[in-house]
Formats: structure tokens, sequence, C-alpha cells
């Protein structure tokens, strides 16, 4: 299997399309694989996901660490996850930063907790586990809320460059969901970018939300939103290029669709890349 | 100040509520919420219940379509919504949830008059949880390379008999699988016979994808035995008493691979 890692904009693969992928084997850079679809331990999954792996790089994505709960650890979960990892070797893994179950009752949601430093203790402590079972470190991603605690004593970015710090955990910036929880909480998205240690960013998540009027769902229904794209570019204006992945869940439409906003992000890569080329050359 | 897992104690709460409105926990809850005027904390929950609910409704979409065609969106909607609320997920992995909906589906068939006719509900679903169990179920291992015909004495004894990883096999008095087959693809759904006797059923994997299959009795009496590994001598006894021809059977059922030698 080829070690090959992801660049540019990247798909995030869905069971609908796997035939057209395998089949045509589109120009798209990267896929990230969504880990909870393919736990299947025979049958047709695993075969389609060793044609995909063979003609592209992949990373996983997950739901179910429950990163943040008090649950013990659901090691069955996390041994399927690293058989994952030891046959298709993905270039990372990443999961949210949340929790998913408690009491042993799983809600397969990606639920909030409170940023405290007894919280931050906790989860630092488990994303230890969870990196020293997969032997690697793990890409935790910000998440969409519609609730926020009064207990938290820091905001979401200074809890991720905290867990970061403590775990060596990288981070995956979702931007569709910093927009969201600008909207719902009035956390200005741009601060919340910067207030992220960019070198610790290794993936960028771009999905569209669902307008309900005095809120937003982080649906991942629609094409990435103007706003979103404004505020992509600004992070590559700030931070610089990352690989960069376009997320849609729920009335996926066609692979095209799915094409175009890929090489829209990578076009505003492009035009920032050539802009900032043509200023040094200006200056010099 | 609530610690980590007090917080994660009422948020679940609130959503295993079968209504959010149930106001002791909802007051609790929203007392450690910030205030939010846009989105005030009671709406938020029910974004969330209808998220968590929503994943295990769309499961059982998945996983019984058939049962879907027939109630009819709506209907199924309310019924898999039901079930959703008093079944919690116990399981990361979501394709292992609604094993438990044809039980389900049992009390509602004989509570309700509605259901008098979809008294087959039940016996349908469980062939569509064994197709969709078939489809994700692990590869069988290698298995010790000897045919049950080359089988001797002796051998006989170091060995025990498997069946196949994927398959099932249930009985029921409806023509559940003339029912199954009528509702595949988008063709007009052709009127079904009611059954004579007892059908049997398989379901088992071939070349990765799932089939459905009618078996006769003594096959069936087979399969159900091996549920559980067991040693030759003993499946022949037990299938014996309830009087099927395992001498005859057995070794067309090898050779399909539905049931595989084990070395001991």
């Amino acid at each position: 299997m080829p070690e090959m890692t992801p660049a540019g904009a990247g798909i995030g693969l869905r069971g609908q399309h796997i035939p057209e992928v395998i089949q045509g084997l589109p120009e798209v850079p990267w896929f990230e694989i969504l880990a909870d679809n393919h736990l299947a331990e025979g049958g047709l999954i695993p075969r389609q996901l060793a044609t995909v792996r063979s003609s592209y790089p992949v990373t996983f994505h997950c739901v179910g660490m429950s990163i943040a709960g008090v649950d013990p650890l659901d090691m069955a979960y996390l041994e399927k996850i690293r058989k994952l990892v030891e046959n298709f070797e993905p270039a990372w893994i990443s999961d949210h930063l949340c929790f998913t179950q408690y009491g042993g009752h799983q809600y397969h949601d990606l639920l909030p907790f409170p940023y405290t430093e007894q919280s931050l203790q906790h989860i630092g402590e488990r994303v230890m586990k969870i990196q020293d079972f997969l032997d690697r470190p793990l890409v935790i991603e910000n998440v969409s809320t519609y609730v926020q605690y009064r207990e938290s004593t820091m905001t979401e970015a200074e809890f991720l460059k905290a867990l970061s710090d403590r775990t060596g955990s990288g981070i995956l910036l979702d931007i569709n969901n910093a927009y969201v929880n600008e909207i719902n909480h009035g956390i200005d998205a741009r601060e919340f970018i910067q207030s992220l240690p960019a070198d610790k960013i290794r993936e960028i998540h771009l999905a569209g939300y669902e307008d309900r009027g005095e809120y937003l769902i982080d649906a991942h229904n629609n094409r990435v939103s103007n706003a979103v794209w404004d505020l992509y570019s600004f992070f590559v204006q700030q931070c610089g290029e990352r690989p960069t992945l376009i997320e849609w869940d729920n009335n996926i439409p066609s692979f095209d669709v799915l094409i175009q906003e890929a090489q829209y992000a990578d076009r505003i890569v492009s035009s920032i890349t050539d802009l900032s080329v043509l200023a040094q050359e200006v200056v010099r | 100040m609530k610690n980590h897992q007090t917080c994660q104690k009422l948020f679940s709460e609130m959503l295993d509520l079968k209504s959010i409105e149930e106001g002791f926990a909802a007051e609790k809850f929203s007392a450690i919420l910030k205030e939010n005027i846009r989105l005030p904390g009671l709406v938020a929950m029910d974004i969330y219940r209808n998220n968590s609910i929503g994943a295990r409704q769309g499961a059982l979409q998945h996983i019984y379509p058939v049962i879907e065609k027939i109630l009819g969106e709506r209907c199924f909607n309310m019924m898999a919504n039901d079930f959703v609320v008093a079944s919690p997920s116990l399981d990361s992995d979501l394709n292992n949830y609604g094993r438990a909906f044809p039980d389900f589906l049992v009390d509602q068939v004989t509570q309700h008059t509605a259901f008098t006719d979809f008294i087959y509900l039940p016996d349908l679903a469980r062939l569509e949880w064994s197709y969709h169990a078939a489809y994700y179920a692990p590869d069988d291992e290698p298995m010790y390379d000897l045919s049950l015909v080359s089988l001797s004495p002796d051998n006989e004894k170091s060995v025990s008999l498997v069946r196949s990883r994927a398959l099932s096999s249930l009985s029921t008095a409806y023509p559940v699988f003339d029912i199954w087959q009528s509702h595949q693809g988008n063709e007009p759904v052709k009127e079904v016979a009611a059954l004579t006797e007892e059908d049997y059923l398989l379901v088992y994997r071939q070349q990765r994808h799932p089939e459905i299959e009618r078996i006769n009795r003594d096959e069936w009496i087979i399969l159900q035995e091996l549920v559980v590994p067991q040693g030759i001598e003993h499946l022949v006894d037990c299938v014996l008493e309830k009087g099927a021809d395992v001498q005859h059977v057995l070794p067309g059922m090898s050779e399909k691979g539905w049931v595989r030698i084990m070395e001991d």
C-alpha cells in the first residue's frame, strides 16, 4: 500500500459514491473515510475500502470515541478502529471534542461539556490513553454547539490549545462549526481561528449548514455558504494552506457537486497563494 | 460548581426524557446553561434530542426498508420513534442497533387492531435483520480442509461443525420471503399467496452479497442445532431425535459453505 499524504481539497467519501469512485477513479487528491461506516469485519465493505485505499491517500474520521466522556473508554470500538488503521494505514485519525455516551447509552451525536480545568485534566488523560492504544496522535475537531455552560472557564479555542499542548494531539479546524457557533452564541469565528495554534492545525473541514432563521444547524446538507468560504479565505491568508475536506452527510448530492466544492476550495488557495507571490515580487 | 460528570448526567437525562417538557430535569438542566435569547436551552436540547433520535431512526430505516414501504413513511416513523425512545443504543456501532425491533413489532401487531392484516410484520422484520446482519458479518475463518464425505470415524471425533458466520435461518407461517421479494425494486407490488405449510428460510452471504433462499425442514433443523458448534456425533443424535435426515442433507450443506468443519 503506497504511503500517501493528503494535500489540497479532498472529499468525505460516503457509501453511495464508493462504486463510482472505484469504477471511475476520479481526480480527487484524497478521501476522508468515516471510520464508523466501515467497522464491518467482512463482506463487501472492507474490500471496497481496500480498493479505494490502493489509489488514494485517506484519513479516518471517527464519531464514537467519546473523547470527553466519563464512561470507560469503549475498548471494543477502539480495537475495531485499531484494526482498520492497521489494515488501511490512514495518514491520521480524527474525532471530536465532545462526549457521545453516558451511563452505557450511546447518543450518536456530538454532545458538549463545560470547558474547565477539571474537564481538561480528565480529557487529557483519555486522549493519552487513546493515542497510546492507537499508537499515534489524534487530530481533534472543534464542534458546533447549541448550548453553552455557565461554568466554562475557558473558550473552546483555549481548551483545544491546552489539550494539544498536553497530549500532542493535532487540531482539525471545522470552519463551518466555527461559523455556526458565531451565529448561535456570538463567538467571533475569526477570533476563534486566530486563537488556535496554527502549527497544530492538520486539517480543515468545510460543510453546509441549515438556516433556521434564529439559529443555524450544523446539518451538512448544503453547499458551503459564502460566509464560510470567506472564513476559509481568512484562514488561508492567516495560516497558509492545509489539507481541506468537503463534508456532506445529508441530502447527499451527486459526486460532481462535491468535486465542484473541492475545486472551489483549491481555487481560493491558489488565488491567495498567487497574490502572496505577486506581493513579494512587488516588494522586491 | 457542577463537575464534569454531573453535567453529562444532566445532559443525558434530558436526552432520555420521553418529552422535553418534563419539568424537573429541564429546570435543573436550564440552570447550568448560559442564557441565550437566540437559542433558548429547551430549543437547543430539542435539537440534540432530534439528532440522537434521528440517528437511530435512520438506522432502522436502513435496516428495515420493506417494513417502511409496507407501513408508509409516516406510520413507520411513528413506530420507529416509539421504539427508539424506549430502546437506548448500547453500542458505538450503529449497525448493531435495532435487533429488537421485530420483538417490538410483535407487541404492536398484537395490541393494535389497526395491524390485524399485518400480523406477519415481525417475521418480515426478522428476515430484514438477518439480511442486514449477513451484509456486515465477519468473514469466516479459514477452516479445516476436509470434506464431510471423506471424514473417517477417527477424524469425526476431532472435528466440530459450525455455521458460516454470515448465515442465519428462520421459520415462518407467513409468506414473508415472497412479500420481501415483491417489494424489491420499483415494480408494482404483486399479490402474495398465503402459505399452506411452514416456510424455512436461509439468509447467507455469497460473493460478498446477502442472499435469501428457501430450505427444507431437515436443513433448517441442522442449522438451528449449529447456532453453537457441535461435534458430528452429537449433532447426528440431536437431529435424528427431531426426525431430520442428516446423512443425506449435511454433505450438500457443507459443499455450499453453509456448514463448515472446524478442528477441535
